[in-house]
């Protein structure tokens, strides 16, 4: 059984007890919940780096409104809702700052997240756990695509001279791809092979 | 096309918007199928999903350093500890050791190299360190050489033939290529530059968002976290991302913009900004000679020959002053603006000027006295910008316009409300269409009411429709012909008795495919 899965009964005697001064329970809550609040800042805040400072935040915050924490509730939702909180700060310190409001991005930024609340939603997401179980699963030249323009920060020009393609069926491998990926980690358990794409 | 067809459309779209080179049309596409399709919304929103969370799982900050850094804040919040804020940054992977004795390790080795930091040299982070020197370099006036050590304050100069290369302690690289002026500010808690003239290539390895590299310039600030890019300074800042993203801050008013890998941008003074989206540009500088230079951004430049250079006078401090009748002519035919035009729909002329009394006394049949123009002649014309109404007020601001609703000849035109071209006065005149065919006329910067205005059939009266402060023309450029030349200052065919002539200041022309803001407006409004 995984060590840190999080039942909200556990999740309670844990934010009982961090409450009471007891440090490693607190670090037990957040390592119970990490995964799934970097994940819900990372899919809303372009930025990686960023993401995860403000995931960093709301932890601290949820530490410090630890005792206004309902033991009746789930302990994910309350902590999540402090990463909306979070976000939303971000968003409008960001709006404050922002010339050329971008009409198109503000409308997928929406949309994304009515998207991610449908897998999100109040069930054991861990939407970057699943995904990292779902790239297990895409191979070829799916794969490496990927890895070179995620992982190894690659742009389209260069994947493309070393795959003998366009820039443009680069991105469109590429967005094939996410497309794979996406479908995938809706599914409790990976399925496919993502290699045909 | 079926929906299928209109996805891949969509996502194709996408990978241009993304690559920062979408076209207007393109963009303004896009928008609609998300705005109006919810299934292509949701399959763009999932992909950008996607997208984050593999950026996410990229992004190299391991879990194990994630869940340290927040119980040592929540520890450095318990117990007020402000120091032990920066054990964050220094923790090793967590072993099985009481929380207390790993805090004590790492908190006496960040103490260590604390000192180390506050001693006075930069933090080995931001050390730079000349890497590669060609032709004419120096640092505070000291020829350059590989392997010296960049300070704080010093200046750092390249020539026309120099190469400059500086590399940080972090392994980026910053090169300055031909005449460029710069200076490092600051080592310590990210890198600041000021570029004051020049060009500056990066590579930039990633930095944390606490300690940014950025590069200031005269008109703006550029914050860099980890890219590639080129950014070059002279009358303009310009900004060119091979890699990754930079923010580019404009220093007039704090608006900033984030440029994307293959994304451009541009910050600085305004007009400067508009020439570069203009497809003809006059500034009448010269000074001397019978020859206008097109200063436009765009196309190849469309230079005016003065027809008789003894009608014309340049005045001391810039400005062209038309004092008998004669035209300027392009040097070709007008090609870039009709094409650019016709695809647009749109069309904006732009005229700082100066008019002469000597235009409000000709003869009735010489109007309109024909300031710029796209024109092949008395009856055939694309566009022409005058003064006054054949047979009628001469001192109004008209307008005609070909369109696919139009005779060729432009009419019916269009008529400012009120005589406004009443000398002595400079003003700065424009007049706009949108693809809509929405039209109006601005004055100094502000919105004029206009008027249709249609021949009656004796030719001598003129009809008006109530004054707006836009007028509706039917029709769109499509008919516009592509072998005009631009004309300023009267007809094309202009004999020498200089039917239709114009006279008075020149000192600004600029014509755009595209309506201006009003902030565009109000930036050429003031007269240069």
């Amino acid at each position: 059984m995984d060590e840190f899965a999080a039942t909200d009964a556990e999740d309670a005697a844990l934010a009982k007890r961090a409450l009471a001064g007891d440090a490693d329970a607190f670090d037990l809550l957040v390592r119970r919940h990490q995964g799934r609040i970097r994940a819900y800042v990372a899919i809303r805040v372009g930025d990686p780096v960023l993401a995860d400072d403000l995931a960093q935040d709301s932890f601290v915050i949820a530490f410090k409104r630890l005792a206004t924490f309902d033991a009746q509730r789930p302990f994910y939702l309350w902590l999540r809702g402090i990463a909306l909180n979070v976000l939303r700060n971000q968003m409008r310190r960001r709006s404050e700052q922002a010339a050329d409001h971008d009409q198109l991005q503000a409308l997928l930024d929406a949309r994304l997240d009515t998207r991610a609340a449908l897998i999100d939603g109040d069930g054991d997401a861990d939407l970057l756990a699943r995904l990292r179980r779902c790239m297990e699963h895409v191979s070829g030249t799916a794969a490496t695509t990927v890895r070179a323009h995620y992982f190894e920060a690659r742009n389209l020009e260069d994947i493309a001279r070393d795959q003998g393609r366009t820039a443009a069926a680069v991105g469109m491998l590429l967005m094939r791809a996410r497309r794979w990926l996406r479908s995938c980690i809706e599914r409790p358990e990976p399925r496919g092979d993502g290699a045909a794409l | 096309m079926n929906q299928e067809e209109r996805l891949l459309r969509a996502f194709h779209l996408k990978a241009t918007h993304d690559a920062g080179s979408i076209p207007s049309d393109e963009h303004r596409e896009l928008l609609h199928l998300v705005s109006t399709d919810v299934a292509i919304a949701d399959a763009l929103a999932d992909d950008l999903l996607v997208h984050r969370l593999l950026r996410q799982a990229a992004n190299g900050v391991g879990d194990e350093r994630f869940v340290t850094g927040v119980t040592v804040r929540v520890k450095s919040e318990r117990d007020g500890s402000a120091f032990l804020r920066r054990v964050e940054r220094c923790l090793p992977a967590r072993r099985r050791w009481p929380w207390l004795a790993v805090a004590s390790v790492a908190a006496a080795a960040c103490l260590l190299v604390t000192l180390l930091i506050a001693w006075p040299r930069p933090a080995s982070g931001d050390l730079l360190v000349v890497s590669g020197t060609t032709g004419e370099t120096s640092i505070s006036g000291i020829r350059a050489g590989t392997g010296m050590t960049v300070s704080p304050g010093a200046p750092l100069t390249c020539g026309a033939d120099g190469q400059l290369a500086l590399r940080v302690g972090d392994g980026s690289v910053l090169t300055l290529i031909g005449t460029s002026y710069a200076e490092v500010e600051r080592v310590t808690d990210g890198l600041a530059l000021r570029l004051e003239r020049g060009t500056l290539t990066a590579t930039v390895a990633l930095r944390p968002s606490t300690a940014p590299l950025r590069v200031r310039t005269p008109h703006g600030e550029a914050l860099v976290l980890g890219t590639r890019f080129t950014l070059t300074v002279g009358e303009l800042t310009t900004l060119t991302v091979d890699q990754g993203r930079v923010r580019l801050t404009d220093a007039r008013d704090g608006t900033a913009i984030e440029v994307i890998a293959g994304g451009r941008a541009m910050i600085g003074a305004r007009t400067a900004v508009l020439r570069t989206h203009a497809l003809a540009w006059y500034d009448f500088n010269e000074g001397s000679g019978n020859t206008v230079r097109d200063h436009a951004g765009r196309g190849t430049a469309l230079d005016l020959l003065i027809t008789d250079p003894t009608a014309a006078r340049w005045l001391p401090g810039g400005g062209l002053r038309l004092e008998r009748p004669t035209r300027l002519l392009s040097s070709a035919p007008a090609k870039k603006i009709a094409e650019a035009c016709r695809l647009s729909g749109e069309l904006t002329i732009v005229a700082a000027i100066e008019p002469d009394a000597a235009n409000t006394r000709g003869s009735p049949s010489d109007y309109p006295k024909r300031l710029v123009s796209l024109t092949a002649g008395l009856d055939a014309r694309d566009v022409s910008l005058s003064q006054g109404l054949y047979h009628g007020d001469r001192n109004v601001l008209d307008v005609r316009l070909r369109t696919s609703a139009s005779t060729v000849d432009g009419k019916p035109s269009l008529t400012s409300a009120e005589p406004v071209l009443t000398p002595p006065r400079r003003l700065v005149v424009a007049f706009s269409k949108d693809r809509h065919g929405a039209c109006r006329f601005h004055v100094d910067g502000q919105t004029i009411p206009l008027r249709l205005t249609e021949e009656q059939p004796d030719g001598s009266d003129r009809r008006f429709s109530p004054p707006a402060a836009t007028q509706q023309l039917a029709g769109d450029l499509s008919a516009w012909a592509l072998d005009m030349p631009l004309v300023v200052g009267a007809e094309r065919e202009a004999a020498a008795s200089g039917m239709r002539a114009w006279l008075g200041t020149l000192r600004r022309i600029a014509i755009f495919d595209r309506v201006l803001s009003d902030e565009e407006h109000a930036a050429l409004a003031r007269w240069p």
